[in-house]
């Protein structure tokens, strides 16, 4: 197991936002957590990069316990994350943020090659570069938000609602560039209120329901499960 | 292990500051002499509230005599004058007591911090003096508000030896205040100084003062003086207090032109940052600097080089290259001994306790009814650590009583970057100048009608009765 | 007015304003960086001043050294503080740091006090020429202190955008974020401490040439810079320095009309600012407390 969560629990003040949650990431996998707004889908994810802290559980990554070590050294292990509403630094350029996501390569040269490597990737942001973030759509924002994730050579990228606030076709879109992403052998943990678009990409899914797992499958499975049906497919496209 | 850490955190918090506090003790404890800017000597704790501190050790039986003071131990001032009270007491401890009658008393000095102009502190410390500590006298005071220590000295008969930049402690109407140290009959310095200025060909005068009451008192002063002198005076120029860059007001004064400019209530860094801002704008003339010591002299040469402040007149309160009264110079040579180097802040500053040294030899006596009424009866001068001080009536608010002084002062030349002392202010011109620019002859001259005219102490005058 | 008279109040204006630009751009830099109220910014300024005078005049050290000892001395008593108080008041909040440095200033402010008493500190003129431009003479020393303040901004221009530069604007607009990008978030913290308190040792070197060091020189120069902070807009580093020389200007025409009341007019003008543009010229609204 590539990332493994055992048995989480996190409070915010005396609210439990998790009570016991574990998950199971294999390498090369997309593993997606649905669930409704404060099930703890983003708990989840900004405890296992480290911006959160756990009152007790264990987090795992390649064999070795992560869950006391500070977000930059999380980073650097080779998990990153894709926060929520994309949150780029709007005041930088579109290179700056890169070079933001960028902050643990040591040299400009290798810095420079994977700023190539993204707009190869992503064409639409070549020209985008000198560009401040805030001048950016929707939906090149949220390519420049997994650009600079992808700048720090992650093996795991944590994605928290990358459809958010996008248009139907800009939805496609993020689905294209999370397989994409996958097909270049990264781990993905997605976290997505679009339950139909993320059980079509997922390997697994989990199902949390105020800071529980309620149900875990294979994600073609849970796709037919009755009760997943009726909470999270029903009527939405 | 959350809670571990903020108890840790709290924790090196809790030792850092003490570490800090216990430094700063340490620093302030020590008497350093070395300071890279060659400045004042630290003073103890700076804030120990009625600590006394007698030289020699008495027995428990021994009749003490309590000389209070209420000093502002953040000013140098303050500092000053508490040595110079805590030597003086020395003095008479080591030569076995302060013989007064039929006893012989050990001087004990109680030193009591009021801040600087602060209401709260200065009546809190008048109460310990006087209620708790039960002392008799207060001598000497800066820093402390004189209208708040007398409400508690006179119902409480405490005679009171102080300095007052306002009226408050010469009205009629108070029995036991004597303004030992006045500015009211100190206008002799501005108006020599003037006077030498005319002859050098100055026309016109700029009066600067910082925006505070001292400054608004001290510009009125300063151009009723400069106008009986025989100058033009321009409309005054007001700072705020706070004021660290002298650039605009120093244009200001040159857009102005006059032939002099008069800085009062404006010292240290302020006034050396004036001057060197007024030399940046081109303007050249007469300069009146209202205090200057000689460490603000220098470092104001090295800041505008001697030649800008050639000439330039202002009054000393250092009487080492001056004074050859024999008693004055043990006194700076006691000074120098015991404290391993010289600050004359202080010098003009400590004359009441002259007066009061006077006062209780004069009459042979501790009694403070005894004492007031040698004190508001006076008629001569008495030997400062600057020159004469004298106390003269004030007719003019109907005190017949001698409650307010003509203190000593010097005048010096500034030539070569070095401070030259001129003359010596006489108690008559302080008193005659002082009377003349306040257009109050009438009023006097009805007085000497009634009480006669005083006598001075023997020293060269230019002013006589007759100029007035 | 003349010619002559309107180019003095201009260069007064300037110099002043430059001043304030380096106090107000390294406590801007500290509040929006690592949101800490830095209320000993202002020692920052004096001591600056003084460690100028130590080298320039009691070592006898040229000019530029001293300007560059006290730069690298305050950079380290920057990092000093961060490591010793702040880092540990930090997790507690707005508040808590906001009083440490309250408690630093005020110890160093006594210190220095006892120290170096109520004198003041002279270093003697670098440049002491008037510059007369057909008919016009200005000081030249003010000219190199607005000159030397161009430069250190240049640099400031230039070290904003190298990558821990980035860094600092990175966190000061969203610290998590930041921390996501592997940003270390307690380097950067220290790095901005070092930043900001040498831009206030190099003001205060620059400026001991033409105003003396005085002990309270820091406390005052702290007010004008909470003035340029509001003017520009908390954050704002661009907004720091327009506001500095607006501040500085307006103060310095001022002065020459109603004299005292100049910081009247100042604050009369901060408080219109603040009324229709709450978060000053360039800036966001002041960062809540406790966020």
């Amino acid at each position: 197991m590539l990332l493994q969560v055992k048995d989480l629990w996190v409070h915010y003040g005396r609210a439990e936002a998790l009570k016991g949650v574990s998950i199971d990431v294999p390498e090369g996998s997309i593993v997606t957590l649905l669930g409704a707004n404060g099930a703890g889908k983003t708990t989840t994810l900004r405890t296992i990069s480290g911006v959160k802290r756990a009152t007790s559980g264990e987090i795992w990554f390649e064999g070795s316990r992560i869950d006391s070590l500070p977000p930059h050294e999380i980073v650097r292990r080779g998990i990153a994350q894709v926060p929520e509403g994309r949150q780029l630094f709007l005041s930088l350029t579109v290179k700056q943020n890169l070079l933001m996501g960028a902050f643990l390569l040591k040299k400009k040269s290798e810095f420079m090659h994977k700023v190539e490597e993204m707009t190869e990737h992503f064409p639409n942001l070549k020209e985008r570069l000198g560009n401040r973030a805030s001048d950016l759509s929707g939906g090149e924002q949220q390519m420049v938000a997994v650009a600079r994730a992808l700048m720090s050579n992650p093996r795991v990228l944590l994605m928290d609602e990358p459809s958010l606030g996008l248009s139907p076709i800009m939805v496609k879109e993020v689905a294209e560039i999370i397989k994409s992403v996958n097909s270049m052998g990264v781990t993905v943990v997605l976290v997505e209120q679009n339950a139909r678009m993320a059980l079509r990409l997922a390997d697994t899914a989990y199902v949390l329901e105020v800071g529980r797992v309620v149900l875990s499958d294979r994600a073609g499975a849970l796709a037919q499960d009755e009760r997943v049906k009726a909470a999270y497919l029903g009527g939405r496209c | 292990m959350r809670l571990g850490k903020r108890r840790l955190g709290t924790l090196v918090l809790g030792v850092l500051f003490l570490a800090l506090i216990a430094g700063l003790v340490a620093c302030g404890g020590e008497k350093s002499t070395e300071s890279t800017t060659g400045t004042t000597q630290s003073s103890g704790g700076a804030g120990a509230t009625g600590t006394s501190a007698a030289g020699g050790s008495g027995s428990a039986d021994e009749p003490v005599l309590r000389v209070g003071a209420l000093l502002s131990l953040d000013s140098i001032q303050g500092v000053e004058m508490k040595k110079w009270l805590q030597l003086f007491a020395k003095l008479y401890n080591d030569a076995g007591g302060w013989k007064i009658g039929e006893t012989t008393y050990r001087v004990e000095p109680m030193f009591y911090d009021v801040g600087m102009w602060d209401a709260t502190k200065s009546r809190s410390a008048v109460e310990k003096a006087v209620l708790q500590d039960k002392v008799k006298y207060l001598v000497c005071n800066w820093g402390d508000i004189p209208a708040e220590t007398l409400s508690v000295t006179e119902p409480n008969k405490v005679l009171w030896l102080g300095l007052d930049f306002v009226d408050d402690s010469v009205k009629p109407t108070l029995n036991y205040a004597v303004r030992a140290q006045g500015l009211f009959f100190a206008q002799g310095l501005f108006y020599y100084i003037c006077q030498d200025y005319i002859k050098q060909g100055a026309k016109s005068v700029l009066v600067v003062c910082p925006d505070t009451q001292q400054g608004h008192v001290g510009a009125q002063l300063v151009g009723a003086t400069a106008t009986t002198a025989g100058m033009q005076v321009l409309d005054p120029i007001f700072f705020s207090a706070d004021t660290a860059d002298f650039s605009p007001i120093a244009t200001k004064i040159a857009s102005q032109k006059p032939d002099a400019v008069f800085f009062s209530y404006v010292a240290g860094a302020s006034l050396i940052n004036a001057i060197g801002a007024l030399k940046d704008t081109g303007w050249k003339g007469f300069i009146l600097p209202g205090e200057l010591d000689g460490e603000t002299l220098n470092n104001l040469v090295a800041k505008v080089g001697k030649e800008y402040v050639e000439g330039m007149e202002t009054g000393s309160y250092d009487p080492r290259p001056v004074e050859k009264d024999p008693q004055t110079l043990n006194y700076i040579d006691a000074y120098q001994q015991q404290y391993g180097d010289w600050h004359s802040e202080g010098c003009f500053w400590i004359g009441p306790w002259f007066i009061f040294e006077d006062a209780i030899n004069a009459t042979q006596s501790t009694d403070v009814d005894t004492l007031v009424a040698y004190l508001t009866s006076s008629k001569k001068g008495v030997r400062t650590l600057t020159g004469y001080s004298q106390l003269f009536a004030r007719p003019d608010l109907q005190n017949y009583k001698t409650v307010d002084s003509a203190p000593g002062h010097y005048i010096g030349v500034v030539r070569d970057g070095k401070f030259e002392y001129l003359e010596t202010i006489a108690c008559k011109d302080q008193y005659l100048s002082s009377i003349k620019v306040y257009g109050l002859k009438d009023v006097y001259q009805k007085y000497w009608d009634e009480y006669g005219y005083p006598e001075f102490p023997d020293q060269p005058a230019r002013l006589d009765f007759s100029d007035l | 007015m003349t010619l002559q008279l309107f180019l003095q109040i201009l260069v007064n204006g300037l110099m002043i304003g430059a001043i304030y630009a380096l106090v107000a751009s390294g406590f801007t830099l500290i509040l929006g960086v690592l949101q800490v109220f830095n209320f000993a910014q202002g020692q920052f300024y004096m001591l600056g001043a003084f460690a100028t005078y130590a080298v320039a005049s009691v070592l006898g050290a040229p000019y530029v050294v001293a300007i560059l000892a006290a730069l690298a001395a305050m950079a380290l008593l920057g990092i000093l503080v961060y490591f010793s108080i702040i880092k540990w008041t930090l997790r507690y909040g707005f508040f808590h740091t906001m009083l440490a440095t309250v408690a630093f200033g005020t110890i160093v402010g006594q210190a220095a006090v006892l120290k170096f008493g109520y004198s003041t500190a002279v270093v003697a003129a670098v440049v002491d020429k008037t510059l007369a431009l057909g008919g016009v003479s200005l000081n030249s020393g003010k000219l190199l202190v607005l000159a030397g303040a161009l430069v250190v901004m240049g640099l400031l221009y230039w070290f904003m955008r190298t990558k821990i530069g980035v860094a600092m604007q990175a966190c000061a607009e969203n610290r998590e974020v930041a921390c996501l990008q592997g940003i270390n978030a307690g380097k950067v913290f220290w790095v901005t401490m070092a930043v900001g308190c040498a831009l206030c040792g190099v003001a205060g070197a620059l400026v001991v040439p033409v105003l003396s060091a005085s002990t309270n020189m820091g406390q005052l120069i702290f007010l004008k810079a909470i003035i340029v902070v509001l003017v520009g807009g908390t954050g704002s580093m661009a907004g720091a320095l327009l506001a500095a020389f607006l501040v500085g200007i307006v103060e310095s025409f001022a002065f020459q009309y109603v004299e005292s009341f100049a910081p009247l007019v100042i604050f009369a003008l901060v408080a219109i600012l603040i009324y229709f543009r709450p978060g000053g010229l360039l800036g966001k609204p002041l960062p809540i407390p406790g966020q």
